[in-house]
Parts: structure tokens; sequence; C-alpha cells
């Protein structure tokens, strides 16, 4: 150790035990050298790259559309998580868990309320990133692998968005969805199948809240997850963010 | 064998024209692990797809005639009856096509006079749908799933609220974007008690299909929706 030790031997003891050490494996990152090392040693810094480039920090290029996504991602799992603590996916009790949510669950209307608006602001945001990517030109080589994957975490964005409408089991929701799976009926290949495996019945029901719900809380959160995983490392891969145009 | 690659060069590609003992066991590894991702797909959607037992996708029973005169008293007189458990208009044929002759001031005829309690079990398949007794139709708008609402008081007709699509009281398309007519049940008879098999979906007859109220929607003044 370079630095910190000090003249103290307690903080001397605790800096070389065998805890400390197994947790911080490279010296304070202070050098060009340790501050890679910091990166490269952490399972969550290493999807990132190293270095990155002068313009790729300026806020006017990115405007931090992807970052705010990946946040607004993050604030969805947490409040859901929470939410899902009040919450049965039944038809005689969801509308009535709402309601309590709202009215008698110590900041639970704070709660609902972020994981709503979070919701609409990261469909915004997802959309916004893809304008500014294709803008930039940065769907092309060696980036168009990457430009799918995002393409791909565009739908798991609408898919979440379309379950999560339905759970609240009010008349908007209800209705959403019945005219939201009643457009599959009109694809060209197996679409009263697709509408009815959806539906998990012929019409909105029971079926249909479990369903979505399963959907909504554990299916597309963990498959995004996943894409999200590839596609930040992906932007390392490809030799960090796209130049300016 | 060596080949050059794009970004590393000089590097050791796949034996070309012959099978080592290591490729074959390579591909059956994969066709192995393939056919296995199949089964598990498959048995998931199998275990997934919805087996319905009741309510709406299973055999509904309505009761006899006069159980539903005795539930909805204008049953008789021509307005359809309206079952919610399954979401379907029951229409007594006979009286509804009474009913809507009374109100049409003339334009449409019936020789049925008012009330009809009991209009039979002509519910054979083989019969056209406009000749059977009673029709089981699903009150899902064909358009884009709308509940439609009772038959309109001004035209006869259901009228959908949400998108305006239009249909005569046995369920012929007449006006609006809807692709056909609505859609209908399957009806059974047994010992009097009206069945209705909503296991299968019957689609709707093509907007083409005029076989009773051939009123076009301007020969009407008054609408309900539009």
């Amino acid at each position: 150790m370079s630095n910190g030790n000090g003249g103290n031997p307690v903080v001397r003891w605790v800096k070389e035990s065998a805890a400390w050490r197994s947790l911080f494996r490279q010296p304070y990152p202070s050098t060009s050298r340790t501050r890679a090392l910091a990166v490269m040693n952490n399972v969550f810094l290493h999807l990132h790259p190293v270095r990155v480039k002068r313009h790729a920090v300026r806020y006017t290029y990115t405007f931090c559309l992807g970052g705010i996504s990946f946040f607004l991602f993050l604030v969805l799992t947490v409040t859901g998580l929470y939410l899902m603590f009040f919450y049965v996916p039944s038809i005689s009790r969801a509308y009535q868990d709402i309601q309590a949510i709202e009215a008698s669950v110590a900041f639970g209307s704070l709660v609902r309320n972020m994981h709503r608006w979070a919701a609409h602001l990261m469909v915004l945001t997802v959309f916004l990133h893809m304008i500014r990517v294709f803008y930039h030109g940065a769907y092309k080589p060696p980036r168009e692998f990457n430009w799918v994957v995002g393409v791909l975490l565009l739908f798991f964005t609408l898919a979440l968005s379309f379950t999560g409408y339905l759970l609240p089991w009010d008349q908007i929701a209800f209705w959403a969805i019945t005219v939201g799976t009643q457009m599959a009926t009109y694809a060209p290949l197996l679409s009263n199948e697709s509408a009815f495996f959806m539906l998990g019945g012929i019409e909105v029901g029971q079926g249909t809240l479990l369903r979505f719900y399963v959907a909504h809380v554990i299916f597309f959160p963990l498959i995004a997850a996943i894409f999200m995983i590839v596609h930040f490392w992906r932007i390392r891969k490809d030799g960090g963010i796209s130049g300016p145009v | 064998m060596t080949q050059q690659h794009a970004s590393y060069g000089a590097v050791h590609g796949p034996p070309t024209g012959e099978i080592t003992r290591r490729s074959f066991m390579r591909r059956v590894l994969g066709v192995g692990v393939g056919l296995l991702s199949l089964e598990f797909l498959g048995g998931t959607l199998a275990f997934l797809w919805p087996n319905l037992t009741e309510g709406l996708g299973s055999q509904i029973t309505l009761g006899s005639a006069d159980d539903i005169n005795n539930q909805a008293p204008e049953w008789q007189n021509g307005l359809p009856f309206v079952y919610n458990q399954a979401n379907l208009f029951f229409v007594n044929v006979p009286a509804a096509k009474a009913r809507v002759a009374e109100n049409s001031g003339g334009q449409v005829t019936s020789d049925v006079s008012l009330p009809v309690p009991d209009p039979g079990a002509d519910v054979d398949p083989d019969i056209a749908p406009e000749d059977r007794s009673v029709m089981a139709l699903w009150r899902k708008c064909p358009h884009l799933g709308c509940q439609v609402p009772q038959l309109c008081d001004r035209s006869e007709w259901f009228e959908c609220l949400c998108h305006g699509s239009k249909y005569t009281v046995i369920g012929e398309k007449r006006d609006g974007p809807a692709p056909r007519g609505m859609d209908r049940f399957e009806v059974l008879v047994e010992n009097g008690v009206y069945i209705v098999d909503t296991r299968q979906v019957i689609s709707g007859p093509p907007p083409t299909v005029m076989t009773f109220d051939k009123r076009t929607a301007s020969d009407i003044t008054e609408h309900c929706v539009g």
C-alpha cells in the first residue's frame, strides 16, 4: 500500500488484513495504471471502457439519454419491488390494492407515482436515445450489432410498459389491453392463436392479469437486464462511443 | 489449417474436408442442445397454453325461454338478452325481427307479431343463421374489441361506441370500420334449455351479407353513435 497507512497502527492493521485486501485488490486509483486496474478488476465497471474520449463526456453530445434510461430502469426496479409487497394480481383485489397503496400505505402514493412517471419517462428517453444514435450515424459498422441489441431493448421497454398498463385493473387498463391484444388478431400468421396465448383466454380476465403480472415483474425485466449488459459491454468492444459527426 | 483473419492475423481454422473426433463430438453436442432447447420451448408453450373450464371458453347454460323471460321481460318483445358472465347477446330472432319491423317506420317487414315468449329450438348448424330461433352474439366488436352496447332504440342496430361500427339485430355489419359482422357462438338445446358453446368462436359474416334489415346508415334518420 503506497498511501493512507500513516502511522496509525489500527489503520495499518485494517489495511493489511486479508478482508481489506480481498475487497480492494489494487492500490488507491491515483495513477493511470491504478485507475485502469480499478475499472478492470470490478465486475460492474469492467463492462465499461477504461478510458473515454474527450467528446464523449460532453453533455450535449449524448444528453446522457442512455444513462438516464438505465437510471430510470433502476428506479423502476426498486419502486416496482416495493409495490409488489402491496399488490396481488387478482381481479377481485388488484384495483382495491392500488387504491390502498395510494391511500393507506406510508409513502405509497409517492412510490406508485415514481413508478408510473419513471415508466412514462423511460419510454421517452429510450426513444430520444434512439434518435440521438440515429442522427450521429452510430448504427454504422462496427456498431451495427449494438444497434440491433438497442432495437430489441426498445421492444422490451414497450413490452414492460404494455404489461404494466393492465395491472391497475381500472377501466382504461382493461380496454387498452382489450384493444391492444385485438390488434394481434390482424397479424397475417397465428393471429388468433397469439391473442389467445397473450390473453390466457378469450377475453381479458384473471388469466390475462396473472400472465401480464409475471411477464411484467420477472420475464421482461430479466431479459432486458441481460440485453443491457450486452449493450453496455458492446460499447467498449466497439471502441467506445462514436465520434462526432 | 491456417487462415488469415481480418483482426487477429493468422489463426487456426476448423479442419476442412475431414471429420475429426473433436468436430464430430462438437456437432453432436450442438444438435443435442438444439433439440433440447426446442423441446423445452415446445413444453413451455404447451404448459402456458390456456385451458379454459369456466366462463367464456366453456359450455354455458343459460336456462329455458321462461327463465330468460323472467330475468329480462323485454326478451319476448325482441330486446336481446344481455348475458354478462359470457359477454354475449342472446337474441330471440323472430321477436327481434318483429321489433325491428315495428320500429323501422315500414322500411323493414316481418310477419311475426309480438310477443314471442318461446322462439323454439331451431338451432341446428345446418339452418342458415338468420332462420334460427335464437342466436348468441359475442359483444366484443370485431373491429378492435370494444364492448358493443345494447341495441340502439333509435336505429334498432347495435352501434359500437368506440369507432362507430354498426350491426343489425342479428349481427350483420351495416356501417363503420369493422371487417365483418359480429362474431357468434353455437347454441345447443337440451330439454328446452339453451346452452351456448363458447369454446369455439364463429366469425361473423362478411360485410356484404344482407339477409334481414337491408337499411343503410343513411336510411336511418337518427343513430345513437356518429
